[in-house]
């Protein structure tokens, strides 16, 4: 792309400081954090930021706000990791096969595609969570079950055009088998969409999940996940606007680094794909 | 013209009925689907004679048939909670949510698609690079916190407007500005790209080598040819503009659809849920139609495909 400068370095580098801060921090919570996430004071409840010992304050057990930030970032991405990874599995895996068998399977993986596209993603994630039960098992199966279908898609048109070059039908010409042509030359020039797409995924897993948790079909209280410490924050916006902003603003910032890395990623790699 | 019509809706009917079909299997995902239709403080005696009652002992294509042929009519049972008809109490909730989304919907376009024409057009300038950095906020910026922290801001703090609840147009600028903010990102970024893409055509060359005023350009010749992408997405944006409207819906207190799913969901009271999930996947369908019909209507090369 010919506009390759200022703007993109700026999204490289950003992207991938908060991508990577998001990670140290969520590998190195347990030691980063001074207190306990879980560990209730009442002595010390509502304590504003910058009270000795609490750099964040602490909200209304007295429970330590950065150590509980810190925690939920691990479980932020511990569930959109898990989640892309098996979207990405699974939806690249069908839209292989589509793309590759054509006719039938390709139509019935399609229009299941345009029916689960026609329920919004949260709304159907959460009812799937509330028919199954919640939990953090459940919430990884229900915003697989409810996403993988963009990489269906994404991933089959991509093998629609790469199985019609010439380097497939020189190979298909000297009698590779099928199997093997999809693994050895149509699966590697498919992989830069799947690593797109999966990037670009990944952040609006993490927001789901936060939404999920704070409409309280996800991950419950006591855990310290940003989604529902933010929703637990309501109560008490009156008192204490810390509780409601740095959770949020944890989401927000690992969002945006994410965002960012794929958009990156997508201008590198891809920069027709639309998403 | 009239082919492409009578396919889209055969399409359309197709994945209306496929929808009918999911609903009916996520009913089943349980297992028991006794337990998602039945109230909470049931005793086990009883629990036989409303699987008797509601026909879960009857084999599942009979179920199915039964399923669907009601709620070809609207019939999805009775809300176990207010123990009304539930469509209806969801049909009830739709005027709020409408008017909800087509206000930030409004919104969006008014503000998104200038942003995202004059970024194009001031490309690289002081504006594009604020208006970049601003989408792309906007596009990370979670719609529920953005709620608490306007609700912070401007209900806490300066007390300039109510916290929740349905009333004047003030209880609407909250909800509708935390709707549009993460659909006007995308339609901007969306609207710049289009543009760009039809700023480097020849007929735009022509155009200006022509000798008309660039106000021409760009508002004739660019914006007409860089319509279709932005309906498109705006198109498909429409039924996440819906599941916004969930979460939106409960922070606000706003009496629409979303709010009453959430309550139901909690509440376990699946036929409601079930009713208004398949109400909003017909409303997304039939939006999707009415785009695409649009479109076939504005560029034959679609209907002629």
């Amino acid at each position: 792309m010919s506009r390759a400068h200022r703007p993109f370095q700026l999204k490289k580098w950003l992207g991938l400081g908060l991508t990577l801060t998001a990670l140290l921090v969520a590998v190195g919570a347990p030691w980063l954090a001074a207190h306990d996430p879980l560990r209730t004071d009442f002595a010390q409840s509502l304590k504003p930021p910058g009270t000795a010992g609490h750099v964040l304050g602490t909200d209304q057990l007295g429970r330590d706000l950065l150590a509980r930030v810190l925690h939920g970032a691990r479980l932020a991405l511990f569930i959109g990791g898990c989640t892309v990874v098996l979207t990405a599995l699974v939806g690249g895996a069908l839209g292989l096969v589509a793309g590759f068998a054509e006719r039938w399977p390709s139509a019935v993986l399609m229009r299941k595609a345009d029916v689960q596209l026609s329920f919004p993603f949260i709304l159907l994630a959460m009812t799937i969570n509330a028919i199954v039960g919640l939990g953090l098992r459940n919430i990884i199966l229900s915003l697989s079950a409810a996403g993988w279908v963009v990489y269906a898609r994404v991933v089959r048109g991509e093998v629609l055009s790469v199985k019609e070059r010439d380097y497939v039908h020189a190979a298909a010409a000297l009698g590779m088998s099928r199997t093997r042509l999809l693994l050895r030359h149509v699966l590697p020039n498919v992989a830069p969409s799947i690593v797109v797409v999966a990037s670009l995924q990944f952040s609006s897993f993490i927001v789901a999940e936060a939404a999920i948790s704070f409409l309280g079909f996800g991950i419950q209280p006591p855990t310290p996940a940003w989604g529902s410490m933010l929703s637990e924050s309501r109560d008490f916006l009156y008192v204490a606007w810390w509780l409601a902003l740095f959770p949020g603003g944890a989401l927000a910032l690992t969002a945006l680094g994410v965002n960012l890395l794929g958009d990156w990623l997508r201008d590198t790699m891809d920069p027709k794909l639309r998403v | 013209m009239r082919a492409y019509i009578v396919s889209r809706l055969g399409q359309t009917a197709l994945v209306l009925f496929l929808s009918l079909t999911a609903v009916f299997a996520m009913s089943r995902l349980s297992g028991d689907p006794v337990l998602l239709f039945m109230p909470m403080d049931i005793q086990a005696k009883d629990v036989n004679e409303f699987r008797e009652r509601l026909g879960f002992n009857d084999p599942v294509p009979v179920q199915y048939a039964r399923f669907v042929a009601a709620a070809a009519r609207g019939d999805f049972g009775e809300s176990l909670r207010y123990r009304q008809d539930a469509m209806g109490l969801v049909l009830a909730r739709l005027p709020a949510t409408l008017l909800l989304g087509g206000t930030s919907l409004l919104l969006t376009l008014a503000v998104a698609v200038p942003l995202g024409v004059l970024t194009a057009v001031r490309r690289d300038g002081l504006l594009d690079h604020v208006g970049t950095i601003s989408t792309v906020l906007g596009q990370a910026t979670p719609g529920f916190w953005l709620g608490l922290m306007l609700i912070y801001v401007f209900s806490v703090q300066l007390r300039w407007l109510p916290t929740g609840g349905m009333g004047g147009v003030v209880h609407l600028i909250m909800p509708s500005i935390v709707l549009a903010a993460f659909y006007s990102a995308r339609i901007a970024r969306l609207t710049r790209s289009a543009v760009l893409d039809a700023l480097g055509e020849e007929y735009i060359l022509t155009a200006r080598a022509k000798g008309l005023g660039e106000g021409r350009v760009i508002g004739k010749h660019t914006l007409r040819n860089s319509a279709i992408p932005i309906v498109t997405l705006a198109g498909l944006e429409a039924g996440q503009v819906l599941g916004g409207a969930v979460i939106t819906e409960t922070i606000f207190a706003w009496p629409g659809l979303g709010r009453l799913t959430v309550q139901a969901l909690l509440n376990r009271d699946f036929p409601v849920v079930f009713a208004a999930v398949f109400l909003i996947s017909l409303m997304y369908t039939l939006i999707n139609l009415v785009v695409d019909l649009a479109y076939a209507w504005l560029d034959p090369r679609i209907r002629l495909r």
